[in-house]
């Protein structure tokens, strides 16, 4: 059910994060090693998200938005972070205006992308953003 | 001395916060910014601090409890909340928690500038 929605809320998600418009994009699957980041959320129904992306590319779209070449790693797993509590919070809110909006704290790496059955890849001027969204179950 | 508190465990949305409203044309003194509202608990009371821009979903003290303590303790400056985990239902629950306006993330300069302008702190956009 989060197909259709999902890439609408990425693109808008990461057009205004990144300054760079993305659109759908047909990947060999992910890259070695990826920033990545999940959010949990725990109402109104249960799922997870998991943004990843290659970890140069990641860093270097970081950095012309920070206007800053010497960003931790730290520092590009907390934008990852961002972007997938705002894609979480954009899909909650579209399950349900009238439930509670959980949501959990980012988990966040670099090195392998967690596994996922899908994951949707979105690609801008110099940056592709690979999304999943796994389903658990209805909590209302 | 006007000072501005933002309080958001993410660097990352504390910057793009606090660049948002400064394009917006914010002006103050002061912006503090907070990785937790624990650590923001203390400067609320400041009678300096004219906007708090809080974030919902923190560990350790989420927005909504500060936004409680806030009331209890009397603070007048308004409170912002940006957050992705709002929805209409929610919205409302923050208002009667005392918050003055809440924007859903990504924070963009026209949403602030809209916000700012609701709250008197600008010009009309």
């Amino acid at each position: 059910m989060f197909d259709e929605k999902l890439g609408e809320v990425l693109c808008e998600t990461a057009e205004q994060m990144f300054f760079q418009e993305f659109q759908d994009h047909t990947a060999d699957g992910l890259p070695d090693k990826v920033f990545w980041a999940t959010i949990s959320v725990r109402s109104p129904k249960e799922f997870e998200v998991i943004v990843a992306a290659e970890e140069q590319t990641m860093r270097q779209a970081i950095e012309m938005v920070f206007m800053d070449d010497t960003l931790s790693d730290e520092r590009v797993g907390d934008v990852v972070a961002e972007l997938a509590n705002t894609i979480a919070g954009s899909l909650s809110r579209h399950i349900s205006e009238s439930s509670a909006v959980d949501l959990s704290p980012p988990n966040k790496g670099l090195g392998d992308a967690p596994e996922a059955n899908k994951y949707h890849a979105f690609a801008g001027d110099d940056l592709t953003l690979f999304v999943a969204v796994r389903e658990l179950k209805d909590v209302a | 001395m006007k000072k501005v508190l933002i309080i958001d465990d993410s660097e990352t949305a504390r910057m793009f916060t606090r660049r948002c409203l400064q394009m917006a044309g914010l002006e103050a003194d002061e912006i503090k910014e907070y990785e937790s509202a624990t650590d923001a608990v203390f400067s609320m009371t400041d009678p300096d601090v004219e906007l708090m821009v809080i974030d919902l979903v923190m560990p350790g003290v989420s927005g909504k409890e500060f936004l409680q303590m806030r009331k209890k303790a009397g603070v007048s400056a308004p409170a912002l909340v940006v957050s992705s985990a709002v929805n209409a239902a929610e919205e409302e629950e923050l208002m009667q928690l005392g918050a003055a306006l809440v924007i859903k993330k990504p924070i963009t300069p026209a949403a602030a500038a809209a916000a700012l302008a609701q709250l008197g702190m600008i010009s009309d956009v």
